[in-house]
């Protein structure tokens, strides 16, 4: 038994969906490309803008980042911050509302900010995904003490639809604790980290809790954003 | 300007770009959307007409897929499928080799029934490897050999991010996906070992041949975009 069916013309069938469709679909693209690239010209002057403004009080930030603790940008985002740990019943250590009377204040060093940078991996890993993560990170020092801190400010998981997120100042915040913790080996008495200042565990903890607040909100405030950056299709955006 | 007054100002700065920017890319995401189903339409008739001719040879194909064995699609399926390095073996047992002439096979000295149906294409797009949730592209099959019928999916492809992707070749989903069903449902025949793997072989190139011609998948449904944009 031989096929009783014409197939030679099922494939040209076949042949001409494809040159049909083909090269719609690289139209399609480059049309995208075309669009992505206006979009991005018109964006760099705000970008721009940003970093000049940016760049006008950096300097004095990085010098001694305690500066900010007076800002109403500050109090607004930590009125923020405590609602959400609230919501997330995360009570570690209680901050006192007033910044003035913070334990920062007590330190005879200014908390300098060094090498700020944005740092994109696009094989970042979750135990399920390989994933594109946005970050920052940077080093900070008191005194002779220094440290790098980090913390990732976006992701983009792919998926169907591919998803890109923002992390909020909390799950920055929290990161950059993580980042501020003493590594202690096993059966090492505890050590403090600024034996010149001769306060107890308690205060140091306390110290950086207020800390890793600070250097979230400047880690984040220094970060200048391009939104064109993060376009993919098909995707969901969500913020936070 | 004071510190304060500066930190107020790049703040304005920032959340007018957001707010701006935010709705220009939902616009372009809209304006993607609408493109790629004005294509899905436009090939519709493609579509269309692929499957009227689809229908009567799935009908064919279910009664007896032994139909192709002269066909000059087999013949090109055979050499395209060549064209890909063989499967290395970790026992450097003798790679079998396929004859290009589909008029000299045991199979065609063999009289019983060969039929393949309920071809479904299948997509998962919360498929795991034990390392990463991906979407897997690929399809089901329903194959009848003598008096043993088996059904079994195969996957053509594996997408884990817009960078990253992974296709099996003709050669992979032969050798990987067919031969073993296949060799599995001639045990009950008690063949010689080597007519067996040869059977089954030849079964696995007919019944790969038969599936090509069965795929019919929308070209636009598939777009994303960046396609291949790697930045390693």
């Amino acid at each position: 038994m031989t096929i009783a069916l014409d197939l030679a013309a099922y494939q040209t069938l076949r042949q001409q969906h494809l040159d049909y469709i083909e090269p719609q679909l690289t139209e399609l693209h480059s049309q995208i490309a075309g669009q992505l690239e206006a979009l991005e010209a018109n964006e760099q002057p705000l970008l721009l803008a940003q970093l000049a403004t940016l760049d006008r009080f950096r300097a004095q930030i990085e010098r001694d980042a305690r500066c900010v603790l007076a800002t109403e940008e500050f109090a607004t985002q930590m009125a923020a911050w405590r609602e959400d740990c609230k919501r997330w019943r995360d009570g570690e250590l209680e901050l006192d509302a007033d910044f003035s009377t913070w334990r920062l204040h007590a330190l005879p060093f200014p908390v300098q900010i060094l090498q700020h940078e944005l740092v994109t991996d696009n094989w970042a890993y979750n135990d399920e995904n390989h994933y594109t993560e946005y970050r920052y990170e940077f080093a900070v020092q008191l005194g002779t003490w220094q440290k790098t801190v980090s913390a990732a400010i976006a992701h983009l998981s792919p998926g169907e639809p591919m998803s890109y997120g923002r992390m909020n100042f909390r799950s920055q915040q929290s990161e950059i604790a993580y980042c501020l913790k003493s590594r202690q080996r096993y059966n090492e008495p505890p050590a403090l980290e600024w034996e010149e200042l001769n306060w107890t565990f308690e205060q140091e903890g306390q110290l950086k809790q207020e800390l890793s607040c600070l250097l979230a909100f400047v880690g984040d405030l220094f970060v200048v954003r391009s939104e064109v950056e993060t376009f993919r299709y098909p995707m969901q955006r969500r913020s936070d | 300007m004071t510190q304060t007054a500066l930190l107020a100002s790049y703040e304005a700065l920032v959340q007018n770009h957001q707010a701006q920017f935010n709705g220009r890319i939902e616009q372009l995401h809209r304006t993607v959307n609408q493109m790629v189903s004005q294509l899905q339409q436009q090939e519709q008739p493609f579509v269309m007409a692929q499957a009227q001719f689809l229908e009567q040879l799935r009908a064919q194909l279910a009664i007896d897929t032994r139909c192709l064995l002269d066909s000059i699609e087999l013949r090109d399926f055979i050499a395209e499928v060549n064209t890909f390095p063989p499967r290395q073996r970790w026992n450097a047992e003798p790679v079998l080799e396929i004859d290009a002439d589909p008029a000299r096979w045991l199979l065609t000295r063999r009289d019983f029934a060969v039929s393949i149906r309920d071809y479904v294409p299948e997509v998962d797009h919360h498929a795991y490897d034990d390392e990463r949730t991906h979407t897997t592209y690929g399809y089901r099959i329903t194959i009848t050999i003598h008096d043993q019928t088996d059904s079994f999916s195969v996957i053509v492809q594996r997408v884990y991010s817009p960078i990253e992707q992974r296709s099996y070749t003709l050669r992979q989903i032969v050798e990987y996906d067919f031969e073993p069903e296949i060799g599995t449902m001639l045990k009950p025949l008690a063949l010689e070992s080597n007519e067996q793997a040869q059977l089954s072989q030849e079964l696995s190139y007919l019944l790969g041949c038969a599936v090509r011609l069965l795929a019919i998948t929308p070209i636009s449904v598939q777009f994303r975009y960046p396609i291949e944009e790697a930045v390693r």
